[in-house]
C-alpha cells in the first residue's frame, strides 16, 4: 500500500498543483524554523522559504524516498541558508573547525545585551541569544528541540557524523545557559 | 572526602535519555540539591528550546511559491537556439527535397539576374553536391525527423512535469 507522501510525491510530479500546495502546508513549519533560526536577515528569510519550495518542486522527480521526504526537504533548506550565509560572508561553525575552544567562546560572545535586556520572558531571552550562535549550532538546536529529529536525521541533513551533532548540540546548551546565567539573575532567569 | 558534582554533560544527557541513564547519575541527582539545580535550569532551557517562536510566514506564502514556480515555467518555455537552428535547416532541406535542388538553383539563379548579386557560388554548391551523388529525399527527410522528434520532446514530455 502506497503512504500518504508517496501518493502526494506522485501527484506533484503528474502536475498536480493541489498537491503541491497540500506538501508546502505540511513542511513550510519545518522550512521556516530553519530559515527563521539559520538567517538573522527578516528581510530575506521570506524569500529563502519560498526558494527553498521552488527547489523542492524542481527536485521532486529525483527524489525517490531513500530518507523521509521531511529529512530531504530540510537538507535543501538548510543547504539554501548555508549558501544565503556563505554569500553574506557570514561565520559558520565549519570556518572555526580546528581551533581552539576560546576561538569559538569569542565568535559566541556577541553582545546582544542591548537588545535582550528589552526581553522580559525567558523564551525571547533565548531567542536573542541563540541568534548570536553560529548558523550550525541553530539548525542543530531547532532540528532537535523544535522538529524532534534524532541525531541520525540531523547528521543526514547537515552532512556530517552523528557524533560531531551530539557535541555542537552539547556546547551549544551548555553556552547558551552559561551566557544567561551570567546576564540575568538566576531567580529572575530560573524561576 | 569531596563530592564528585555531575557536569553539564552528565545532565544533559540524563535529560536526553533518562531512562538511559546511569543509577550513579540518577542517585547523585536524588541527594544533591545543586545538581538539582543545574537540573531544573537545563529542564527550563528545553522546554524553552522546544516552544514554538512566534515567527510565521505570510497567509499567502503557498499562492507565492505556486507564482514563482509559474514564472519560471515561462520564462523556461522559450525556443531554444538549438531547436530553431535545426527548425532552419529542416525547413530549407524540405523546401530543397519539395522544389528539386535544379529549380531552387534555377530559382537563385533567376533571383539573381533580377537582384545584380554574383550568386555564381549557388550552381558551383549545386555541381558540387550533385558530384557526391546523395540522396538529398532522404538527408531531409532524417533531418525533418530529428526536428519533429526534438520538438516533441521539448513541448510534450519536458512539459509533463508542468504545474497546472
Amino acid at each position: 500500500m502506497m503512504t500518504e507522501p508517496e501518493e502526494l510525491v506522485k501527484k506533484i510530479v503528474a502536475g498536480d498543483a493541489e498537491a503541491f500546495r497540500n506538501l508546502i502546508a505540511a513542511y513550510q513549519r519545518l522550512v521556516s524554523h530553519i530559515v527563521f533560526r539559520m538567517v538573522n536577515n527578516e528581510a530575506d528569510r521570506e524569500d529563502l522559504c519560498q526558494e527553498v519550495f521552488v527547489k523542492v518542486y524542481q527536485n521532486l522527480s529525483s527524489f525517490h524516498f531513500e530518507s523521509k521526504i521531511s529529512t530531504w526537504i530540510a537538507k535543501i533548506a538548510y543547504n539554501t541558508c548555508l549558501n544565503y550565509l556563505k554569500k553574506k560572508k557570514v561565520l559558520l561553525f565549519d570556518d572555526l573547525a580546528g581551533k581552539s575552544e576560546s576561538l569559538e567562546k569569542s565568535f559566541c560572545s556577541y553582545d546582544a545585551a542591548d537588545s535582550a535586556a528589552l526581553a522580559t520572558d525567558l523564551t525571547a531571552r533565548l531567542q536573542k541569544e541563540i541568534e548570536t550562535l553560529p548558523a550550525q549550532y541553530r539548525a542543530i538546536l531547532t532540528l532537535y528541540h523544535l522538529d524532534e529529529m534524532s541525531y541520525s536525521e540531523i547528521s543526514e541533513i547537515l552532512d556530517m557524523p552523528a557524533g560531531t551533532v551530539k557535541s555542537y548540540l552539547f556546547r551549544a546548551r551548555k553556552i547558551l545557559k552559561e551566557r544567561l546565567s551570567a546576564k540575568y539573575p538566576v531567580e529572575e532567569l530560573w524561576p | 572526602m569531596a563530592v564528585k558534582h555531575l557536569n553539564d554533560q552528565e545532565i544533559q544527557n540524563y535529560l536526553d535519555n533518562k531512562r538511559g541513564a546511569s543509577n550513579r547519575v540518577a542517585m547523585h541527582l536524588e541527594t544533591c540539591a545543586r545538581c538539582q539545580a543545574q537540573l531544573q535550569q537545563y529542564q527550563n532551557l528545553y522546554s524553552a528550546l522546544g516552544r514554538e517562536p512566534e515567527l510565521t510566514l505570510r497567509f499567502d506564502f503557498a499562492d507565492t511559491v505556486m507564482a514563482k514556480l509559474r514564472a519560471g515555467e515561462e520564462a523556461a518555455f522559450t525556443l531554444p537556439i538549438w531547436l530553431a537552428f535545426f527548425g532552419i535547416i529542416a525547413g530549407v532541406a524540405t523546401t530543397l527535397y519539395l522544389v528539386g535542388l535544379e529549380k531552387a538553383a534555377t530559382f537563385f539563379t533567376t533571383l539573381r539576374t533580377y537582384l545584380s548579386f554574383d550568386w555564381h557560388f549557388i550552381s558551383t554548391i549545386n555541381k558540387y553536391l550533385a558530384g557526391l551523388h546523395l540522396n538529398f529525399g532522404l538527408l531531409a527527410l532524417a533531418v525533418f525527423i530529428i526536428a519533429m522528434m526534438s520538438i516533441i520532446d521539448h513541448f510534450v514530455f519536458q512539459s509533463r512535469h508542468k504545474i497546472q
